[in-house]
Formats: structure tokens, sequence, C-alpha cells
């Protein structure tokens, strides 16, 4: 069974704001300064001020977001961006509630400007929500004949891959631990060895019992197809072998 | 004194034009001259510059996107190019002042007078910068130069870090990973590109394992520390030292 390919351009997630003006080419927030109707932004100290063309001009360009709604400077505060693959991707996909967040129509991201640590909460939030989801995906697709399982591990995988966005290094670390072990429990049910996968959870996560623990939990959720022993340890005699059905 | 390396920016998506996302850079593995802008043609038509790629000397522009390709530099002094002391695009475009430049004519007639040929480059970045900077370091982390050139443009007041860093632009694409010495980007970035690498055949999934555990830099995109910019510069800095 040939099973599809993963998209090749994976939905992101990132940050923007004072002082990181990082994320993908997404610059810092632009504030209106009353009453004087200019506005700055965060990333310059002091701010720097810009007038009514030269911001449309900067935000033609994608060299600042400006947020429309009239907003507050929070000390720290950052943009929490989303592209619309990320948060309502196609098809029988899980999608994550958008009701909260601003729709940017010239970036083509959602976006809400906040609190860091509450920007970390709301990813930790929809990483678990993909994980449960991706979990009980992979047990309902280990019960069935492997021929059958492929839309439930493709929407699995694709939980995980969104989960990993949702916990940058080193934020949200039991998100992203939960986000290896189901996106290498997808693996397992492709019949791919995860091998390259734990070693890039290594970069991670240098330690050993965490990327044991990402292996077992993969290999649990993938039972009764997943093979039991593990490659990484060295076993060489025995060989991948589909749940026969 | 070590040479200044070359940095190339990339990976701001919201543009109409081609950039080096993760899945390109992985899929394609070259850094491609069609990745510019319309304006950055009528640039190079003006200037009669050829099509280019461009580096710049060092300094790690954060306008054109958060991940930062940083390269040996002695490769560029054998290949088809040319240098500017500055960013051509910021002459054409009025961004960069300097005496005499006051018509098109004028602006290309300063482009060409200080046109670098790229063999022996390297040495020539490197007397500029004992003539006009304190340091190489201070050069790279954005430092105004201590003195003037004949023509006002390094000390001009309203000039910015582009009118004194050296543009280098070769005419070819570039392998990615041909004498990288490191890629700096967020960790959103690097996600996607660890991501790429993973669904390569192995052989070719090691090379870019190589950069991945040997060669990079990854910042956090949501953390409160420098930029990838910034992160790049300073650690360019701390090898000139």
């Amino acid at each position: 069974m040939k099973w599809p390919l993963p998209p090749e351009e994976i939905s992101i997630v990132g940050f923007s704001g004072a002082p990181v003006p990082g994320g993908a080419g997404l610059k810092p927030p632009a504030f209106r300064h009353e009453p004087t109707g200019r506005l700055f932004t965060l990333a310059h100290d002091p701010p720097q001020f810009y007038g009514g063309p030269e911001v449309d001009d900067y935000v033609q360009r994608g060299l600042l977001s400006l947020i429309e709604k009239p907003l507050e400077p929070i000390d720290g505060g950052l943009i929490l961006y989303a592209d619309r693959q990320f948060m309502e991707p196609p098809g029988d996909r899980w999608r994550l509630e958008t009701s909260t967040l601003g729709w940017d129509e010239k970036l083509g991201a959602w976006v809400i400007y906040e609190e860091r640590s509450r920007a970390l909460g709301r990813l930790a939030r929809w990483g678990r929500a993909l994980i449960k989801d991706a979990q009980q995906r992979l047990r309902a697709a280990a019960k069935l004949p492997i021929e059958s399982a492929g839309a439930d591990v493709e929407r699995a995988l694709d939980d995980g891959r969104r989960a990993r966005f949702c916990a940058p290094p080193p934020e949200n670390r039991d998100v992203r631990e939960d986000a290896f072990a189901c996106w290498a429990g997808a693996w397992l049910l492709q019949g791919r060895p995860i091998d390259a996968l734990l070693r890039d959870a290594r970069r991670d996560f240098p330690d050993d019992p965490t990327i044991d623990r990402i292996e077992a939990t993969a290999r649990d959720l993938a039972k009764p197809h997943a093979p039991i022993y593990s490659p990484r340890k060295g076993n060489p005699k025995l060989s991948w072998a589909p749940h026969a059905t | 004194m070590a040479n200044v390396p070359l940095v190339r920016t990339e990976g701001k998506p919201y543009t109409a034009a081609a950039t080096a996302m993760p899945a390109g850079l992985v899929r394609d593995g070259l850094l491609l001259r069609a990745s510019k802008t319309d304006a950055t043609r009528e640039v190079e038509r003006a200037f009669d510059l050829g099509d280019c790629l461009y580096f710049y000397a060092g300094h790690a522009c954060p306008d054109f996107g958060d991940v930062v390709l940083v390269y040996d530099p002695e490769w560029s002094e054998g290949v088809s190019g040319g240098a500017t002391l500055f960013d051509t695009g910021g002459v054409y475009w009025g961004k960069i002042a300097a005496d005499g430049m006051n018509s098109g004519a004028a602006a290309k007639a300063y482009v060409d007078t200080h046109k670098v040929a790229l063999p022996g480059w390297c040495g020539m970045l490197q007397t500029y910068l004992t003539e006009y900077f304190e340091t190489p370091a201070g050069y790279v982390l954005g430092e105004p130069p201590r003195v003037d050139d004949p023509t006002h443009r390094l000390r001009g007041p309203h000039n910015e870090r582009r009118a004194w860093t050296w543009e280098v632009r070769v005419h070819q694409d570039h392998p990615v990973r041909l004498n990288l010495r490191l890629l700096c980007m967020t960790s959103d970035f690097a996600d996607e590109l660890r991501m790429a690498v993973l669904s390569l055949p192995p052989d070719e999934a090691a090379t870019w394992e190589d950069v991945l555990d040997h060669r990079s830099l990854r910042v956090d995109a949501a953390g409160p520390g420098p930029t990838v910019s910034i992160q790049a510069e300073r650690t360019i800095a701390s090898w000139l030292l």
C-alpha cells in the first residue's frame, strides 16, 4: 500500500513582537499613538514613530504588522500568529478554534497580541487538543486492518506535526514530547522505521529517558501493528512485520 | 585577520517573490538568483549588474526574513560577479546619499566608480575596515564608520547601515550547503527544515543532519532574547575578534 506523502509546505504557527521581531518575516505590531495618530513599534528603543503614508508603505511591504484594533502595549507582549492551514486545514483534519483571534488579510494569518505566557498557554492548549485527537485516531487505526487505517493515520500525522509547532523549544516541553510520540506512532503504522525521527527528537531531548518514553508511547499507540523490539537498542534479526489480518 | 563571511538572509514568505522556504531549501538545495523582487531586477538593469545572487559581507539584514545563512567567503573570489561598498538598491531608490549623486546618471556613475572585482575582494574589504572602522567586529555589529569617505557617504546624517555595508553579487545560483558555516534560524523555521529533512532518503538526509547538528543555531521564536539576525551577527563578530 502506498501512503500519501506529507504536504511539502508545513503550515506554521509562530511569534512576533517586541523585543523579538522574528517569526518568518512578520514584524512587530505597530500601535496607534494618540492623539497624534502616528504609529510606533516597540522593536525600537526609543520607539520609532511613523506617519500615515509611511505606515501604508511598510504594511504593503510586509515590514510592519498593523493591528487595527485599539491596543495597549503590553510589556513583553508579542503577536502569536498562525496561518490558515494551521488553524483550519482542509478536508477531514482537526480544526482549531479561531473565534478569539483576529484575521489579518494582508498577512494571510490569524493573529493575537498578548502576554508571552498567555500565548504559550494558548499554544499548549492547541497542542494538547491536537495530541488528543491524534492519540484517538492512532488507537482506532491500530485496531483496523492496516489497509483500512490510512485516513486515521494520516490525520494523526498531521495532528502530530502541527502539535510540534505548539511547542517551540524550550517551551511546552510535554506537548513536544507527546507530538513526537504521535508522529512516531503514525510512522510505525505506516511501516516506516522511526530511527530518524528519534534522532531528530534527540535535538530537543538529549536525555535517554525522554527518547525511550517517546518510543514506548509510540509503540503503545501503534499496537498491535508496532513491532515490540527497538531497532535503536539493536536487534538486527528482527524486522518490521505488519499485523496479519 | 579572518575574512568577513558572506551572509544571505532569507525566509520572508509574505511577498510575491520566491524565497527560500525550508522545503524548497531541502528539495532544491540551491540559493536562487530568481529569489528577488521586480524592484531588484530594475536596479540590476539600471546599474548593469547582471542577474545576481546577493549577499552582504557580514550583515544579516532582518528585512529579508529570519533565516540567516553564513558562508566562508573565499569561494566567491573565483566566480563571476562583483561587489560594491554599499547596497546598490539603496543608492537606486534614494535611501543612500553621497556627494554628487543627484541624478540617475550620477548614481550609476557613482556605482561604477565603487565597483570591486570579486578576485581579491576579501582582502580589499579588510583594507576598507582598517581604514574606516574601529574593528571588523564593530562593522559586523552595525557600528557606524569612525571616519568619513571623500563623498560623505559613510557619515551621511541620513544614511544607515546599508550605506557602508559591502554588497557581494555572484552570477550563479549557489548550493545551500556549500561552504556553509552557520545556519541561524527561528525554532519555527528549524522545525519546518527538520521535517523536510526527515522526508529525505537517508544518504541525502545525512548532510543536512550534519548542518543541523554542527552548523546551526536555533533561536527561540517565543523568547525574549536576541533576534535571529542579531544572534547571527554576534556569532560572526566573535569569529573576528
